[in-house]
């Protein structure tokens, strides 16, 4: 069921050339985690402000539950929108305790409804025993809990995060992003958040929306845009790849590493030049005899901790060869000056050209 | 910025525009711009009888004298503010601790305090004078040395009391200078003056003039030193005209030249610093490793820093008390505590009204930042670059014209019902003031993040929720601090008071420079000391917030 509907959004801010958001669309389903994935400057974070109303948009229409928040005739204010939101700085009330931050957002509330609802934010969140302290006394971690309570507290119809997990130490990231998404499935909550990490994406977003240049250029789950990115810059932002060129010959796809399938749906005319991605890791060593192996020279190894990165250049007859990046999980013993790869089975997929 | 009017809009984006907090700033912008409006409309008009000796006779003096001043005050306050500076930032010496601070201090004196203090030091009659006189046999006429009620005397007293504004910028910007680049300096084997000549004063220079044309904006602005000291400048020739004359319209055109210096002041300010931002050194903020001076050279620091102290606070303060000691049973009575209660009332009252104006706007400019909104900020803090008496004449033309009006619709009746109440004294410090409210408020603002309002709004808050409960209780020292400064300057202000205050009615202010204009300076001595008080808790207030903010 969907919730949230941002429909043909757009906004240009003032003084500025370039639009900010572009036709921008995005819907959100009851209990998903959605991530709007870009880099600094794409729009990510307007597209966050005019949802929760701290931007006016330019034109679109947006809407929750059916209700109208924003069209051309109407503005809704912030405070009257029901959406929770998670600060990147956390924003907590210094001069309030975290039981007063908590209670802050729910003054409609009976004196002991209120009670119970930050009583079970608090449980929710773990935060026990923390509801005297003031902001200050609290570690990051802990000041996020207390960010998502207050947001989740009066039940938000939807709960915005912007760049949640940035100020979090990267020792404790991992742990921190699975209670994050474990509040947020346990509350049922519909939550939008904004990262330019694509390991939170990976981590704990249902599904992702990427953003370049204001527009929206992929939506889906974030497993489906880390194997087929729609275009090169997409492929480069979730990580190292090979990105090579090829034409379409006999409903196959003509590459230096020879002749590969042609994915469903791909619809281009012969002798037109394609970009194909390889993910280092869609590579294995292989034997000379394996079908379609691809002998390669090894120019360099380099040991990266969790994994060995190699680059090597590929010499298939009658092809151009190439330099490719592989990533092994563990350097295998004995390998040799000249060795064989393979492609895992859907491991490489067609980009659109831009 | 009026983009609004003219393009068509979403109207939901009209909101930004049109709301109750932008009208409550557009009316308090168009409120303190609007005596400056009546000043320039009025320039334009014929002079009378009046304008016609003025302009033959007095004019040429008041613009040689306030040059002169100008220049006078503008060399010296440079000279005392950044030799003090330099030292004490650069150096450490026998008293240097004390002296960061103590070199503030004549910043809590009003000119024309200092000013009639030293005349009375220095007169026939004063202790110093009668002692030498009988013991050593000195005797160079009226004055002790040299006569002190004159031009010179005039920019010596303006120096003492304003250098503290260029010690200032001067001291925080030679301390945030990082050390690097006198090492820098000094590796490439240059003295640490040639140092401080060739590179920090360069660096610091558009700092520096600003606070030199801060100072003589306070020049332009005084009406107490020259007045006492004889010195005929614009603003005395403005109560010459008013009130002696009878000719607003002579008041109202040396007004429009006054603020022509003004301008000029402030234009010469902004283009000499250009684009001329120097950044301090980025990365690493080593301060600077005071080098110790001792022996003879330490002791020169000493007297050097001692002596703007010595004259300009503590040699005139120890005066007053001496006199108020001497004069309390004559002053302390039920009148000069009614008097009290006068001016700290009226002081009380218009820094809460300017407070609460600086605090409005401020919160707009906040959620509704926009040209438009800023723009009128701008207007609603032009107030202080306008000197007192042209604020009053500016007020006081357009309320005589309302008042008798309203006598007049009245049949009589109704008289004076705006010109001569607190009122019209209220909302001219509002003029005059609002910009000392508005810069610490707003800078208080500034410091508290905007997501604490958006969390606030978030959460189903509205603006005005929000200001109440999260941004006034954070920015609570800033607004003490502004509502502090206003008090202080109303409390000590004098032209626009003497021009506006309701019949019979004293201030503090008032009553120490009458009495110090009716040769009674030892009577005027319990009034100032209360004033240089208050003063000096302003003050260590301002230090204080100097410190935390690092600046």
């Amino acid at each position: 069921m969907k919730i949230l509907h941002a429909d043909n959004i757009s906004k240009t801010y003032t003084g500025t050339k370039h639009p900010a958001l572009e036709n921008f669309s995005l819907t959100a389903n009851k209990g998903e985690i959605v991530a709007l994935l870009g880099e600094s400057g794409c729009g990510k974070t307007t597209a966050l402000r005019i949802i929760a109303g701290f931007e006016t948009a330019d034109k679109g229409k947006l809407t929750i539950n059916d209700q109208t928040l924003f069209d051309d005739n109407r503005m809704m204010p912030p405070e009257k929108r029901g959406i929770g939101i998670v600060f990147q700085d956390y924003a907590l009330f210094p001069h309030k305790t975290v039981w007063e931050n908590i209670t802050f957002g729910l003054f409609k509330l009976s004196k002991s409804e209120s009670t119970k609802a930050a009583e079970e934010a608090i449980a929710l969140t773990g935060l026990t025993g923390f509801e005297k302290r003031y902001p200050h006394q609290l570690s990051g971690g802990q000041k996020q809990r207390v960010a998502l309570a207050r947001a989740l507290a009066p039940h938000p119809r939807i709960l915005l995060l912007d760049e949640p997990f940035s100020n979090i130490d990267t020792m404790k990231k991992n742990e921190i992003r699975e209670d994050v998404r474990a509040i947020l499935k346990k509350s049922g909550t519909t939550a939008i958040f904004v990262t330019h990490d694509t390991k939170d994406v990976l981590a704990i977003a249902d599904r992702v929306v990427v953003m370049q240049n204001g527009r929206n250029i992929q939506n889906g789950t974030p497993l489906h845009v880390y194997h087929h990115p729609c275009n090169a810059y997409l492929a480069n932002f979730f990580g190292k790849t090979n990105i090579l060129q090829g034409t379409i010959v006999n409903q196959k796809l003509n590459t230096p590493l020879g002749e590969l399938q042609l994915p469903e749906g791909i619809k281009q005319s012969a002798d037109e030049t394609i970009s194909v991605s390889i993910r280092p890791t869609a590579f294995k060593l292989a034997d000379a005899d394996t079908d379609g192996a691809i002998p390669a020279e090894i120019n360099k190894i380099r040991f990266m901790g969790e994994y060995v990165e190699i680059i090597c250049t590929t010499a298939l007859p009658d092809k151009p060869s190439a330099e490719i990046l592989v990533h092994l999980a563990t350097e295998p013993a004995n390998l040799q000056k000249k060795q064989y790869l393979k492609i895992g089975e859907n491991g490489y997929s067609v980009l659109n050209n831009d | 910025m009026f983009r609004f009017l003219t393009e068509k809009f979403n109207p939901a984006r009209k909101q930004n525009y049109f709301n109750r907090w932008s009208v409550a700033t557009f009316i308090i912008g168009m409120a303190v711009v609007f005596p400056l409006l009546i000043i320039f409309t009025h320039l334009l008009k014929a002079g009378d009888h009046a304008w016609g000796h003025i302009t033959s006779n007095l004019l040429p003096g008041y613009l040689a004298n306030t040059l002169y001043l100008l220049l006078g005050v503008g060399f010296l306050v440079f000279l005392i503010g950044t030799s003090t500076a330099w030292l004490v930032s650069t150096y450490r010496f026998p008293g240097s601790r004390i002296m960061v601070w103590a070199l503030i201090l004549p910043i809590a004196i009003p000119g024309y305090i200092l000013g009639f203090t030293w005349v009375a030091m220095l007169d026939y009659t004063s202790p110093l004078y009668v002692y030498l006189r009988n013991n050593m046999g000195v005797e160079t006429g009226q004055f002790l040395f040299f006569n002190i009620l004159s031009l010179p005397g005039a920019i010596v007293i303006l120096s003492l009391s304003l250098y503290p504004y260029v010690f200032l910028i001067a001291k925080t910007w030679f301390t945030r200078q990082s050390a690097s680049i006198s090492e820098a300096g000094a590796s490439l084997g240059r003295s640490t003056f040639a140092v401080f000549c060739k590179i920090v004063l360069p660096l610091a220079r558009p700092a520096l003039v600003g606070g030199v044309s801060l100072a003589l904006m306070e020049v332009l602005n005084d009406y107490g030193v020259v007045s006492y000291f004889g010195v005929d400048t614009f603003t005395t020739g403005i109560f010459t005209a008013w009130f002696a004359f009878g000719s607003p319209v002579s008041a109202i055109k040396l007004s429009g030249i006054l603020m022509f210096f003004v301008l000029l002041l402030m234009l010469t300010e902004r283009v000499q610093r250009g684009n001329r931002r120097y950044d301090m050194v980025s990365g690493s903020h080593k301060p600077i490793l005071k080098k110790h001076l001792s022996g003879m050279a330490g002791m020169m620091a000493l007297i050097v820093t001692t002596l703007p102290v010595l004259f300009g606070f503590l040699l005139p303060v120890a005066m007053l008390v001496y006199w108020t000691w001497q004069t309390a049973h004559l002053v302390l009575d039920n009148r000069f505590f009614a008097l009290v209660q006068n001016s700290f009332l009226l002081a009380t009252i218009s820094s809460v009204v300017v407070v609460v104006a600086a605090i409005l706007i401020g919160f707009t400019i906040r959620t509704f930042p926009s040209k438009l909104t800023r723009f009128l900020a701008r207007m609603a803090t032009l107030g202080y670059a306008i000197p007192g008496a042209v604020v009053a004449i500016g007020i006081l033309v357009p309320f005589i014209w309302l008042d008798l009006q309203i006598s007049t619709v009245t049949s009589g009746a109704i008289r004076m019902l705006i010109t001569g109440t607190w009122f019209t004294l209220i909302f001219a410090y509002m003029v005059r003031f609002m910009a000392v409210g508005f810069n610490n408020v707003e800078s208080a603002m500034e410091k508290t993040s905007h997501s604490l309002d958006e969390a606030s709004r978030s959460l189903g808050m509205t603006n005005f929720q929000t200001l109440r409960k999260i941004v006034l209780p954070l920015i609570r020292p800033g607004i003490l601090s502004a509502a502090l400064l206003v008090f202080i300057d109303v409390l000590k202000e004098l032209p626009l008071t003497l021009i506006l205050r309701p019949f019979n009615f004293d201030t503090l202010a008032i009553r120490a420079f009458e009495f110090a204009s009716d040769e009674r300076v030892a009577e005027a001595a319990p009034a100032s000391l209360i004033i240089i008080l208050i003063g000096l808790i302003a003050v260590f207030l301002l230090n204080h917030t100097l410190k935390n903010n690092k600046l």
